[in-house]
């Protein structure tokens, strides 16, 4: 493969999670970086500078907020689009995230092909 | 011992009777008085003028008889002469038997003499003339029988004289008798009327005076003031009478009491039900003074039934939304028993207080007031939220693993991990359908959670039915087809638009279509009318399908959480059981109702209403 692929940072605690993004991003194309805390999701995100976060809420050591607006530090939604994905439905979460710094926020439960989506939206596959 | 009325009585009209009969015996004394002098005018002096008369009348004539004689020489005169003497000796001893003056027996013996001397005068002159013929007759008669003659008569004259001034003067004296009696009967007359008067005047008002008092105190009595005592100085009646009278007040006394104890007895008793009864109770009239306030109502709005009693209802109770509430209800006579739920804040803290406002009337209608009962519900809304809280946290639970789950049949169905068979395609399928329901499930409970916790927020436009319509229809595109339902949408002509979010009732519509789909047989014959039409300020959808219908114990609970109808046939027919509990809240929060009408085995007939546009 010549093109480098797109690289998609995920931090999720929830390990099973983890493993059913990693395997269907995989599938679809992109290269996925795991972190299951917060603070392992920050340095990740400087190392690898993915071309997109997908960033639970709820977080070990570092909860997903604070891992948004440090991001947001050095790029801004453009450059790092952040998905938030969250069980959380109540609106001043929400309210909370964008604020934070996200794109967008999907809730769980999601679908594979919801998610699919939103990351298509966001950085498009080059033809 | 006092003097009763009736010697009272007695005394009085005896007194008074006495001086009439000392008053009417004077005058009668008086008047017998009068009547004596006049008969003795009329009995003795008159006789005596009458005697007098005859007496001169007679001795006249015989003057007249002896003139005769002299010049006729006859014996007739004579007779007459005799006659005549006869005649006024008869006048004479009348007259001397009926003394009356004290002059009155030397008057007549001054007359027997004068008269005497005429006799003899008489006889002499028969003699002169005998003896010494007619003119020495004559000349007797001029120097003896004459003067003697008038002298007689003067001497008879003078008693009539007497005698008539005896007659004028009596006349007088018993004319002024009588005046003085009429005077005198006149004077008494009047101070018998005077001291009459006078007496019966005391005597009146000595008796009338205990019984005004009486009467005021009967007066005051009647009032309720039962301390009155009557000190009454008057007479046996009257004291019997007020003696009784004290007995009487106090036993009106006591039996008054006994009265007010059992009537106390009575209201303490009712104010005791209605203290303890849990729920806060205000009692207000039509023009909002507070009547009643019970224990619980005193606590919750922290204040004293005695201080607030006919005070305004916001003098005392600085709610505002109640008060509102409690007018609203007073406005609109039948909206009784409506029930709101209102929040109070007490220390720091939030009670919840489910409010029934009825009217009171009388059985002829007229209005009484209102009892405002506040139930205190802030434990059932926190068992409730703790309940919803619960739910949303499983629910919430349940998300996480639902996404991976999810995502892991997704790719097993993808084959990503390798190619599955056909059985293993068949269980993974059956997984990823049961938890797609999982995942319907938990996003109904946590919408219904949220619209339950009022954390919905409606977007309220006013929108055209027909198109919130024909996009829930959209949805069901292919299902429809798919079971050749036949599905008409009838709106009334120029139906006014409704004020609606559009999601939310679309979301209700989407999901009234989708049970009649669910329902209607599925062999074509299914059938569902979407009507709409104008109700006063409302306007009334409904969703009618001639599906299984809804048994009536059904009806009321279908709209509630986790509620399904159990057929006999299948179980249920699918679905989360919260779909109308969700479309209840909806339309609730639009300010509408929902409900169903429905015949088993004929169909069922949901309707919601929305406001129409304003105008």
């Amino acid at each position: 493969m010549e093109k480098t692929l797109q690289k998609i940072l995920v931090i999720e605690d929830e390990k099973n999670i983890n493993m059913t993004l990693k395997m269907m991003l995989t599938k679809a194309g992109y290269e996925v970086f795991l972190a299951t805390d917060g603070l392992e999701g920050l340095n990740l995100a400087m190392e690898t500078a993915p071309d997109l976060i997908l960033l639970d809420l709820i977080l070990p050591k570092m909860n997903g907020y604070l891992v948004c607006e440090a991001i947001r530090e050095k790029w801004d939604k453009k450059e790092m689009p952040i998905l938030i994905m969250s069980a959380k439905t109540q609106k001043e979460d929400i309210d909370k995230a964008y604020q934070a710094g996200a794109n967008t926020y999907i809730t769980k439960p999601f679908s594979k092909d919801d998610i699919l989506e939103q990351i298509k939206e966001y950085i498009p596959k080059e033809a | 011992m006092r003097k009763s009325i009736y010697s009272q009585i007695m005394i009085l009209f005896s007194v008074i009777l006495i001086i009439f009969l000392l008053t009417a015996s004077w005058s009668a004394v008086n008047l017998s008085g009068i009547q004596d002098s006049i008969g003795d005018i009329m009995s003795d002096n008159y006789d005596s003028v009458v005697a007098t008369q005859h007496m001169i009348v007679a001795i006249e004539r015989q003057d007249s008889a002896v003139l005769s004689y002299l010049f006729t020489e006859d014996s007739g005169p004579l007779e007459s002469f005799n006659q005549q003497e006869v005649e006024f000796m008869r006048w004479f001893s009348a007259a001397e038997s009926n003394i009356t003056e004290p002059e009155e027996p030397e008057m007549l013996e001054e007359i027997e003499t004068r008269y005497l001397q005429f006799l003899s005068s008489k006889q002499n002159l028969i003699r002169i003339q005998e003896t010494q013929g007619q003119e020495a007759a004559n000349d007797y008669y001029f120097e003896e029988v004459f003067p003697s003659f008038e002298q007689a008569k003067d001497a008879t004259r003078n008693l009539q004289i007497l005698n008539q001034e005896r007659m004028i003067s009596l006349k007088e004296t018993a004319q002024r008798r009588a005046q003085n009696t009429i005077v005198l009967t006149i004077v008494v007359a009047a101070m018998t009327v005077m001291i009459g008067g006078a007496l019966a005047y005391r005597f009146i008002r000595k008796t009338i005076e205990p019984i005004e008092l009486l009467t005021d105190k009967v007066k005051a009595i009647a009032d309720g003031d039962y301390d009155q005592k009557i000190q009454v100085e008057g007479t046996r009646e009257i004291n019997l009478l007020s003696h009784e009278f004290n007995a009487m007040t106090k036993k009106l006394k006591i039996y008054n009491e006994m009265n007010v104890l059992r009537l106390m007895e009575e209201k303490k008793k009712a104010e005791a039900i209605v203290d303890s009864i849990h729920d806060a109770i205000i009692v207000t009239d039509a023009d909002h003074k507070i009547l009643l306030v019970n224990k619980e109502g005193e606590r919750i709005f922290q204040i004293r039934e005695n201080k607030v009693l006919e005070n305004h209802f916001l003098e005392a109770i600085k709610e505002e939304a109640l008060f509102e509430k409690i007018k609203s209800v007073i406005r609109e006579k039948n909206k009784a028993g409506e029930e709101h739920t209102l929040t109070l804040k007490r220390n720091e803290k939030s009670y919840t207080y489910r409010v029934q406002i009825t009217p009171i009337y009388r059985k002829n209608s007229s209005f009484i007031g209102i009892i405002t009962l506040l139930q205190d519900i802030t434990k059932l809304k926190e068992i409730d939220q703790m309940k919803s809280d619960f739910i949303s946290t499983v629910s919430h639970e349940f998300r996480t693993p639902l996404t991976s789950m999810g995502m892991s049949t997704g790719l097993l169905l993808d084959e990503v991990p390798g190619e599955l068979t056909k059985d293993q395609r068949e269980l993974i399928e059956a997984i990823d359908e049961d938890q797609n329901r999982l995942k319907d499930l938990v996003s109904d409970l946590l919408d219904l959670s949220r619209i339950e916790s009022g954390k919905i927020e409606l977007s309220i436009k006013e929108q055209r039915l027909e198109k919130i319509i024909e996009g829930a229809l959209k949805a069901f595109h292919k299902q429809i087809e798919d079971q050749k339902a036949d599905v008409a949408v009838n709106l009334e002509e120029k139906l006014p638009k409704v004020r609606a979010d559009y999601n939310k009732i679309s979301w209700v519509l989407i999901n009234l279509i989708g049970n009649a789909l669910r329902y209607i047989p599925q062999n074509g014959e299914g059938k569902i009318i979407i009507d709409g039409k104008q109700v006063g300020p409302m306007v009334w959808i409904s969703v009618e399908d001639n599906g299984v219908g809804i048994p009536r114990e059904y009806r009321e609970k279908i709209f509630e959480k986790f509620a399904q109808v159990k057929h006999e046939d299948d179980e249920t027919a699918g679905g989360t059981g919260l779909g109308l509990a969700i479309c209840k809240e909806i339309i609730k929060a639009h300010g509408g109702r929902i409900w169903v009408e429905s015949k088993v085995g004929e169909g069922s007939k949901f309707t919601f209403t929305l406001s129409k546009e304003e105008n």
